[in-house]
């Protein structure tokens, strides 16, 4: 084989699209996630800072958006996008998170190829710092997901796909893969599918709700206390009486 | 054609700059004194010059403005601008007159009880208290206010009647000028015109003598007319009928070149902007492009339209093409960064307003609203809408309430008295929540948090009618 001209690999390796192997191994390049055990398992120590996500859970997974709220109320310059969602996110709950609701846009549309061109075209604009995507229904051809990962590289923007399951037998030119399955209401358990840097197979549980709501409601309805959501403590309360101690029969052998 | 002035005295303007003429008694105050006092609060007794104290004492409810001159003058332009439907000649004289030319539009209007007629209109439709006067010059029409019913324009002679009837108490003069003019024992402006007028001069000074001669037509009395906005407004016609949208781009940013030229000249920007479509079959096709935000330059405003001419189709060819630039507004460029910064990401308004102009796209930022249900709290505002002044708060911020809303709710089937959703049964917790309807007949909604055997945790809610209704997931 004749030795390769130097200036041709420097060319290659020149190529935004070239995915260098051990790119990314040094940890804390990226943003975190805001959940320090999902943050162990990333080779990154976090979400990147650009490029495509590809999240594969079973839809509609209400827990995505929540495993995203922290990433979504941080603060920096740009907008947040969420477009095709499967229902209404609402506005109160992400105002509670701390997301501004100014600089967020949802997009939604029937028709799959407007809705990939917008997706894209907000991406790759530089104006958008996140955007959550969930994938239309369809098949997405490696050709559209290579696509979509470019334009977020070139628009600095981390795009999160959500994609069924199934997708997960498909080769995808994501750098970054997660499974996603709630094993139980307000839980989830988030497997590597794939990473650069890192290794694949690893998993983390994560406690998405509080904790009155991610108890299982008791069988009987006189036991309502465990679900109850806790009242905040009064700064100033009244002491309970004080009964004296019961008085224990001293029994004699 | 001799010259005819309309006046139209605004007495009250400064009061009802803001919100027009209210029944409540309401006062205009400077400096603890007050200025002008509307016909309820001088019913009660309070006249211009009292203290405000001595005001409150005599009229319990008065309620009670600061003097504004900017907000003053702004409300005048703004009935100059609406009378200029009537004549060209409309010029405004602060602090609260207008003045109009109409001799030169009786003709246009059908003649002078016609034109008598369309002021009657408007001073109608006018959400200013108003007084009309009429005269022969600028001068005589601010004084001879409120004339008789009249079918043809008066003739000299009864104006200089009317005028010589003026008491000189009246006069807009000066306080010590009039007070010089009556201490000779001269009542009305009549007894002044026999008097010879070099004599009138010397004695009343040269400005007084000036102000006279105005007023009787003997000089000029030359007033800047205001000058009415000017859209842009351009049409090209095509030699041969076009019926292809993509060979459009060059003529419209020949147009456009235009536009912004005339923009940059005057210093001005646009926020709508429309194309009219001249078509074969006699139709007229109109596009309307908008932006987030005031723009001028052509390149944007080209890919703006093109993006909307793109789901665009055209009826019949195309024989022309017109720009309406709309209503410009005066450019304000804020102070640009000296050094900006080098990770900083072009403004959201610039992907909104391509995004607006796709028809197939739902595009909206969410926002919290003010209603009973919880789908009703929730709304989507507009891409290129304004945010709301007062932003709804979140009012049970200690409930638990879902991320995701399904709206409409949907129905749940029920099997053993136990709601099941997709086939498996929901796990209800025993909490109880109740939102009432909208409309009294209505019985309130009970909700539920429950969980799902899919790992959901789902908020039901149960209606008068024992059915469940699924509302949304945590």
């Amino acid at each position: 084989m004749p030795p390769m001209p130097p200036d041709f690999l420097q060319q290659l390796l020149a190529r935004r699209d070239t995915w260098w192997g051990r790119e990314s191994t040094g940890s804390g390049q990226g943003q975190s996630t805001g959940f320090a055990d999902l943050d162990r398992i990333l080779a990154g120590g976090g979400w990147p800072e650009q490029g495509l996500v590809e999240l594969l859970c079973p839809l509609p997974c209400p827990a995505v958006l929540h495993l995203l709220l922290p990433v979504l109320a941080s603060d920096g310059p740009g907008a947040r996008l969420i477009a095709n969602p499967p229902m209404r996110p609402s506005a109160t709950m992400l105002a509670r998170a701390g997301v501004p609701l100014d600089d967020l846009l949802i997009l939604r549309s029937d028709d799959r190829a407007t809705l990939l061109r917008a997706s894209f075209e907000a991406i790759a604009g530089d104006t958008v710092r996140l955007a959550l995507l969930w994938a239309p229904g369809g098949p997405l051809p490696a050709g559209t997901l290579r696509r979509l990962h470019m334009g977020a590289q070139q628009g600095r923007c981390l795009l999160i796909l959500v994609r069924p399951r199934q997708a997960g037998q498909q080769p995808s030119p994501a750098p970054l893969r997660l499974d996603l399955s709630c094993p139980a209401p307000g839980e989830l358990t988030v497997t590597v599918h794939k990473q650069p840097g890192g290794r694949a197979g690893q998993y983390c549980h994560l406690p998405l709700l509080p904790e009155h709501l991610r108890r299982r409601p008791p069988a009987c309805r006189e036991l309502p206390a465990l679900t109850r959501r806790p009242t905040p403590e009064p700064a100033l309360r009244t002491p309970l009486l004080r009964l004296p101690a019961p008085v224990v029969p001293e029994v004699r052998p | 054609m001799s010259a005819l002035w309309l006046a139209l005295h605004f007495p009250l303007l400064a009061l009802e700059a803001e919100h027009g003429p209210r029944p409540e008694p309401r006062v205009l105050v400077r400096g603890n004194r007050v200025l002008l006092a509307n016909p309820a609060a001088r019913a009660a007794g309070v006249e211009a010059g009292l203290r405000l104290g001595t005001a409150r004492a005599l009229c319990e409810a008065l309620e009670v403005h600061e003097a504004r001159a900017d907000q003053q003058h702004q409300a005048l332009l703004r009935e100059a601008r609406q009378l200029l439907a009537l004549t060209p000649q409309v010029c405004p004289a602060p602090p609260a007159t207008v003045l109009l030319e109409v001799g030169g539009c009786l003709k246009l209007f059908g003649g002078f009880e016609q034109l008598l007629a369309r002021v009657d209109r408007y001073r109608l439709h006018c959400p200013l208290t108003s007084r009309l006067g009429i005269g022969p010059t600028p001068l005589a029409a601010w004084h001879l206010t409120d004339p008789p019913a009249l079918d043809a324009p008066p003739e000299a002679a009864r104006f200089q009647a009317w005028l010589a009837d003026l008491p000189l108490a009246e006069l807009d003069l000066d306080e010590r000028l009039r007070r010089r003019l009556q201490a000779p024992g001269f009542r009305t402006l009549g007894e002044l015109f026999p008097l010879p007028r070099a004599a009138l001069g010397k004695r009343f000074g040269v400005d007084f003598l000036d102000w006279l001669q105005r007023l009787l037509g003997e000089q000029a009395d030359p007033r800047k007319p205001i000058s009415p906005p000017r859209p842009f407004r351009e049409r090209l016609d095509f030699d041969d009928p076009l019926d292809d949208l993509d060979r459009l781009s060059g003529p419209m940013s020949t147009l456009l070149a235009k536009l912004e030229d005339t923009l940059n000249r005057h210093q001005e920007s646009l926020v709508t902007l429309r194309w009219h479509l001249y078509l074969n079959n006699g139709h007229r096709d109109t596009l309307i492009v908008r932006r987030a935000r005031q723009g001028y330059d052509a390149a944007t405003w080209l890919d703006l339209s093109q993006r909307r001419l793109s789901h665009h189709e055209l009826s019949a060819p195309l024989l022309g093409l017109g720009l309406d630039g709309g209503r410009p507004r005066p450019r304000n460029p804020g102070l640009a960064e000296l050094f900006p910064d080098p990770g900083a990401r072009p403004p959201l308004a610039g992907l909104l307003e391509k995004l607006a102009g796709e028809p197939a796209l739902g595009v909206y930022r969410p926002d919290r609203g003010d209603g009973h249900l919880p789908e009703e709290t929730e709304r989507g505002r507009a891409p290129l809408a304004s945010p709301p002044k007062t932003a709804a708060d979140d009012q049970d911020s200690d409930q638990d309430r879902p991320l995701w809303l399904l709206d409409p709710p949907r129905p749940l089937t029920l099997r053993d008295r136990v709601p099941h959703w997709r086939g498996r049964p929901l796990t209800l917790f025993p909490q109880e929540e109740r939102f009432s309807q909208p409309w009294h007949d209505l019985a309130a909604r009970r909700y539920r948090v429950a969980h799902h055997p899919d790992g959901l945790c789902c908020w039901v809610f149960e209606d008068d009618q024992a059915r469940w209704w699924l509302q949304g997931f945590f």
